[in-house]
C-alpha cells in the first residue's frame, strides 16, 4: 500500500493541527517556546521499519509507547535517539546544570511530553474516524530499535503498516529530531485513509 | 451519582488496598467514588468526609493551578501523565521528612475508565517520588562535583606538564610499581630516546646501567616504604662525558593521603661539582700561601733577627773594646762572626730559593751529570763543619751513577740534608751518604747516628705551619725551612722523599729521583 502525495499532504495537515495543540500545551507547561513541524511522512510495511529507521537512529532509542484500541487498533510511539531525548528535556526545562544521562525524573518528563504528543495525535485520529479511541498508560523504554519493534501489539496474521511521521521539535531555537510511528493493521489503515480522502 | 458496582472489579479492589501510592476513583461528575487510606492519611481526612464529594471541592489546589483540565480531558478519553518535574504535584501533600521540599513531589496518572465505549469514570494514581528526587539531586551534585574534580585534575595535569616541560631538570613520574607515567623532554639530555619511549615502562626495562637502575629501584622503594622524600646523587656517563646528578624522589599522595606516585626531579650538577672541586683546590692553595706567608714572617722575625742582633753585639764589642781585647779574644769573636754570617747567608739562600719556588718562578734547569763528582763539590763546604764536630762523613756512591736534575737545586737539597745530619749528630758520630740507581730511579740516602726523631716530629717535618727548628747537638740554630725546601725541590723533580728515624739511634732520609723527568 502506498500513499499518494495528496494523501500525504492531507495527513501532514491534520497532524500539524494536532501538533500545534501539543506544542501549545508544552509551551504552557514549561514556558519554553515550542514549535512542532512535520517535514515528512512515510508509510511502510512494519517489517521494513527496522531498515528504514536504522539510517536515522543508530544509537539506543528512547520511546514512549501507547497502545490504542477501539474501532481501530494499533501502537503509537514517539521515539528519539538517546542524545536527542536528553537534549529535549534539558532544553524544555531550561536546565542550566545539565546532566548527560537520563534520570528517572527526566524519563518521566519524556513520558509526559510523549503523552501530550501521542494523545493529540490519537485524539485527532478518533475525531477523523468519529470513534472513541481508548489508549493505555504511556510507557517509556530505552532499548535498541529491534527490541522496540518487538514490543508492538501484533495480532493475527493481518499485515501491519507503520505510518512514520518525522518530526522537528523546535525548542528555544534548537532543532530536536523525533519520530512518531503509528502501527496499524490494514483494515484500520484503510478506514483512516478513507476518512483522509474525504477531507480532501 | 453512579453505581459503584460499575467500577468494582478485582483490579480496582487491589489498587485501593495499596498503601504505597494514592488512588482516587471519580465518577464522570468528578465526584469521589473511592479513595485509599494512603491519601486520606496524608491529607488528614476521613473517607466519610470525601466520598461522594466533588474532587475539585475536596482538593481545591487542582483547579487553583488549572489542572482540572486534565480531568476533563480524561472524560473525553484522554489519558494524562503528569511528571513531578513539570507539575510538582496534582494533589498537595506537605513534605515533613526534611526541608528539602515544602510539598511531596508526585507523579500522577489520570486515566479514563471505559465501559461500553463510554467513559464512566476516572482513575487517578498518585505516587510520591520525593525521596527518589532527593537522591537524584544528591547523585546529580556528586556527579557534578566529580566532573569538576576531574576538570580540576585535568587542569592541574596540564599545568604540571607545562611547568615540567619548561624546567631545566629531568622530571619523571613513577607509579608505585615503578612504571613510568610521565617523563619530560629533558630526558633527552641523558639518552637518545624521546619521553614517549619511557611511558608505561618499568624501571627494570630501561636502557641504563644496571648499577644505576638498582640504585634508583632501592631509593624509590624506600619512598614507597617510608613515604618520605629521598635524595640520590649519581654519576652517569653519556656521550663520553662524565656527568653528576642529584635527584629528589618526592612522594605524591591522593586525597585519601595514600601514596600514589613518585616524582623524580634530576638536576645535572656536573658544572657545580667541577666548580666546587676547583674552589676547594683554590682554597687549599690560598691556605698554603697564607701559611707560607706566616712562615716567611716568622723566619724574618726570629731566625734572621736573632743572628743579626748577635752580629751587632759582636761588632759593638769589637768597636768599643778593640784596644783592650787580646788577639785570641778578637780571633774568637771573628770566628763566631764568620759562622753566624755563613748561617745567615745559608738561610737567605734557602729563603730566596723557597720564595721563588712558591711563586712558581723557578724553572728546572735540568742537566745530566755524574753524582759522585757532584757530591764531592757539595762536601767541600760541609767538611769543615764535620771536622769541627769530629764527625766522619762516609760516602758510598758509585762512580758511574749519572743523574738528571737541576744542579743548583740538588745542591741545596744535599747541603740541607747533610747539615741537618751533622747538626743532630753528636761529636764523634758518623754520617753516611749513599746512592743507588736502577733504570728508573736514583736513590740518595743521608743517614746519621744522631739523636733521632719521634713519629710525630717526622709527620710535621714537611708541613710549613708545623715545622719548627730545634737546636743541634752543639747548639746550632736553624729555621725549620730546610726540609720544607728539600720537599718542594724533590716534588719539582717529580721525586719522593722518605724519612725513617728512631730516637737515640739516628735518622735516615731517602730521596728518590726519576731518571727521566717529564
Amino acid at each position: 500500500m502506498l500513499l499518494t502525495n495528496r494523501q500525504k499532504d492531507a495527513i501532514a495537515e491534520v497532524i500539524n493541527i494536532s501538533f500545534s495543540r501539543a506544542a501549545k500545551s508544552l509551551n504552557e507547561l514549561t514556558g519554553s517556546r515550542v514549535v512542532i513541524s512535520v517535514p515528512q511522512i512515510d508509510l511502510i510495511e512494519v517489517h521494513k521499519l527496522e531498515e528504514t529507521l536504522e539510517n536515522i537512529i543508530r544509537d539506543e532509542i528512547t520511546s514512549v509507547h501507547q497502545i490504542f484500541h477501539g474501532s481501530i487498533n494499533g501502537d503509537a510511539l514517539l521515539i528519539f535517539d538517546r542524545e536527542s531525548s536528553i537534549n529535549l528535556v534539558n532544553t524544555l526545562l531550561k536546565e542550566e546544570d545539565e546532566l548527560q544521562d537520563l534520570t528517572e525524573s527526566m524519563k518521566e518528563v519524556i513520558i509526559e511530553v510523549g503523552n501530550i504528543v501521542l494523545s493529540a495525535c490519537l485524539s485527532m485520529f478518533g475525531n477523523i474516524l468519529k470513534v472513541q479511541l481508548k489508549f493505555t498508560v504511556p510507557k517509556i523504554s530505552l532499548n535498541s530499535l529491534s527490541q522496540m519493534i518487538q514490543t508492538f501489539e501484533f495480532s493475527e496474521a493481518e499485515i501491519k503498516y507503520a505510518l512514520i511521521i518525522y518530526m522537528d521539535f523546535l525548542v528555544e531555537g534548537k532543532n530536536i529530531k523525533g519520530t512518531l510511528i503509528l502501527v496499524m493493521g490494514l483494515t484500520s489503515l484503510e478506514k483512516f485513509i478513507d476518512e483522509i480522502d474525504k477531507l480532501g | 451519582m453512579q453505581n459503584l458496582q460499575v467500577y468494582s472489579n478485582p483490579i480496582l479492589d487491589w489498587l485501593f488496598d495499596q498503601n504505597y501510592f494514592g488512588v482516587i476513583l471519580l465518577n464522570n461528575d468528578l465526584n469521589i467514588e473511592e479513595i485509599n487510606d494512603w491519601l486520606l492519611e496524608k491529607k488528614n481526612l476521613k473517607k466519610i468526609q470525601v466520598v461522594s464529594k466533588n474532587i475539585l471541592e475536596v482538593f481545591p489546589e487542582i483547579s487553583e493551578r488549572n489542572l482540572d483540565k486534565y480531568l476533563h480531558d480524561a472524560l473525553s478519553g484522554i489519558h494524562t501523565f503528569l511528571s513531578h518535574k513539570i507539575h510538582k504535584y496534582f494533589i498537595k501533600v506537605p513534605y515533613l521528612k526534611n526541608k528539602d521540599f515544602e510539598f511531596e513531589q508526585h507523579k500522577t496518572e489520570i486515566s479514563p475508565i471505559f465501559k461500553d465505549e463510554k467513559v464512566y469514570g476516572i482513575l487517578i494514581r498518585v505516587e510520591d517520588v520525593t525521596d527518589r528526587v532527593i537522591n537524584e539531586l544528591k547523585l546529580h551534585n556528586t556527579i557534578k562535583k566529580l566532573e569538576q574534580t576531574n576538570q580540576l585534575a585535568n587542569l592541574n595535569i596540564k599545568k604540571f606538564h607545562s611547568l615540567a616541560e619548561h624546567l631545566p631538570d629531568i622530571v619523571v613520574r613513577f607509579n608505585k610499581d615503578l612504571n613510568i607515567e610521565y617523563a619530560n623532554k629533558r630526558i633527552r639530555t641523558i639518552t637518545n630516546l624521546g619521553p614517549e619511549e619511557f611511558y608505561n615502562k618499568n624501571i627494570s626495562e630501561l636502557k641504563f646501567p644496571e648499577e644505576l637502575k638498582e640504585l634508583f629501584k632501592r631509593e624509590l622503594l624506600k619512598v614507597v616504604e617510608t613515604k618520605k622524600l629521598q635524595q640520590i646523587k649519581f654519576n652517569y656517563k653519556y656521550e663520553s662525558k662524565d656527568l653528576t646528578f642529584t635527584a629528589s624522589a618526592i612522594p605524591e599522595f591522593n586525597a585519601q593521603n595514600e601514596l600514589e606516585t613518585i616524582l623524580v626531579v634530576c638536576r645535572n650538577i656536573t658544572e657545580e661539582e667541577q666548580a666546587k672541586i676547583k674552589l676547594e683546590k683554590y682554597n687549599q692553595e690560598l691556605e698554603k700561601l697564607n701559611t707560607n706567608k706566616d712562615k716567611l714572617f716568622s723566619i724574618i722575625a726570629h731566625d734572621l733577627r736573632s743572628p743579626f742582633n748577635y752580629l751587632l753585639n759582636v761588632v759593638d764589642v769589637l768597636d768599643e773594646s778593640f784596644e783592650e781585647l787580646s788577639q785570641e779574644e778578637i780571633k774568637r769573636f771573628l770566628n763566631e762572626f764568620k759562622l753566624t754570617t755563613r748561617n745567615i747567608y745559608k738561610l737567605l739562600v734557602n729563603l730566596l730559593t723557597w720564595a721563588n719556588l712558591q711563586r712558581g718562578t723557578i724553572k728546572l734547569n735540568l742537566l745530566k751529570f755524574n753524582l759522585s763528582e757532584f757530591i764531592e763539590n757539595v762536601l767541600l763546604v760541609l767538611n769543615k763543619i764535620a771536622e769541627n764536630k769530629n764527625i766522619e762523613i762516609k760516602i758510598d756512591v758509585g762512580k758511574d751513577i749519572y743523574i738528571t736534575a737541576d744542579p743548583d737545586l740538588l745542591n741545596i737539597v744535599l747541603r740541607n740534608l747533610l747539615s741537618n745530619a751533622l747538626k743532630f749528630t753528636p761529636e764523634g758520630g758518623i754520617v753516611y751518604l749513599t746512592a743507588n740507581a736502577n733504570n728508573e730511579f736514583v736513590e740518595i740516602m743521608v743517614r746519621d747516628t744522631g739523636v733521632g726523631m719521634s713519629t710525630e716530629k717526622i709527620q710535621s717535618l714537611f708541613q710549613v705551619d708545623k715545622a719548627k727548628s730545634e737546636r743541634g747537638t752543639a747548639g746550632e740554630k736553624g729555621s725549620g725551612l730546610g726540609l720544607i725546601l728539600v720537599k718542594d725541590i724533590i716534588d719539582l723533580h717529580q721525586g719522593s722523599i722518605n724519612v725513617e728515624s728512631e730516637i737515640g739511634k739516628g735518622t735516615a732520609i731517602k730521596i728518590k729521583l726519576p731518571k727521566v723527568i717529564v
